[in-house]
């Protein structure tokens, strides 16, 4: 089964994580827009710098497979076996969105780069970066960039 | 060099075919706007992303060299290790083996995508119940969040 990009990790998460990655943003983004000045564009920023749930993932799988062949070549070559199993999941979660680390990233509160995206654009839009955008895609593309 | 997670494809990108992207996308919430917004939400909802390019390639270049080295010999387990090595690589830094080659075919980052959608929905006026006071309440950071939802 081939996943919709964008909703594949959440899909995959459980709905309690989900509810409380959705409560996590509410309250980061209140924080931020009743707090104003600078904090926005400053919370704005550390959104653009959070890992997300691939980034996390595809480090993981780096490592784990490099481990996996250095084993393999300096201890006993099973080890290969080791690393294609990890690499054949890589090849699930990017398909599907479901891998076994993904339960322990999602409880680690890494969050897939939708969830990041809808705090990042809820800030935005409470700025008022979308004001008058309605019906102007020059303006709108603007202010979505 | 570590970049922003949410620009580390794009830095790692020649910057006219960046430009080209972007034109295109623009050009995209133009002649969506309006009439197929919806059609066009569910397209972009299941577009390959750089991200999901990688994550396949890297994957079966990683699991043929493990196999190989396994059945054939441990010389074949060079593969896997520079393979591996350029994931971690992209994941840190953006850029990868393949980047400039599937960005030039036109392949987006999650930016890009992103970038289109929420403009997308800003035209639709998806945020124009979004609340302008500067001490928004609950309700309005509530609003704000399912607005912003994709």
């Amino acid at each position: 089964m081939i996943s919709d990009t964008l909703t594949r990790v959440p899909e995959h998460s459980s709905d309690e994580i989900n509810q409380r990655l959705r409560e996590y943003a509410v309250g980061r983004v209140a924080e931020a827009a009743v707090t104003g000045g600078g904090r926005i564009q400053q919370r704005l920023e550390e959104l653009e710098s959070e890992w997300d749930v691939e980034r996390g993932l595809q480090t993981n799988f780096a490592a784990v497979t490099a481990v996996g062949v250095a084993l393999g070549a300096l201890v006993d070559r099973r080890w290969f076996l080791f690393s294609a199993g990890a690499a054949a999941f890589m090849i699930q979660h990017a398909l599907q969105g479901w891998c076994p680390p993904l339960p322990v990233l999602r409880r680690l509160n890494f969050r897939a780069m939708p969830e990041i995206q809808q705090e990042r654009y809820a800030l935005k839009a409470l700025r008022g970066d979308f004001s008058g955008t309605e019906q102007d895609p020059l303006k709108a593309f603007e202010a979505a960039r | 060099m570590i970049r922003k997670t949410l620009r580390k494809e794009l830095e790692s990108t020649a910057p006219e075919i960046n430009e080209r992207v972007m034109a295109e996308s623009f050009g995209n919430v133009s002649r969506y706007a309006n009439e197929d917004t919806d059609q066009r939400l569910l397209q972009l909802k299941q577009e390959w992303d750089t991200e999901r390019f990688i994550e396949v390639e890297a994957g079966a270049v990683v699991l043929a060299g493990s196999l190989l080295a396994y059945y054939r010999g441990g010389r074949w387990a060079a593969i896997p290790a520079f393979a591996s090595a350029m994931l971690l690589l992209h994941a840190l830094n953006g850029w990868y083996p393949w980047l400039p080659l599937i960005r030039r075919v036109g392949v987006r980052t999650p930016y890009e995508v992103g970038t289109e959608a929420y403009a997308l929905k800003a035209v639709r006026g998806d945020f124009k119940d979004v609340s302008s006071d500067p001490k928004p309440s609950l309700a309005d950071v509530t609003t704000a969040v399912d607005a912003a939802h994709v």
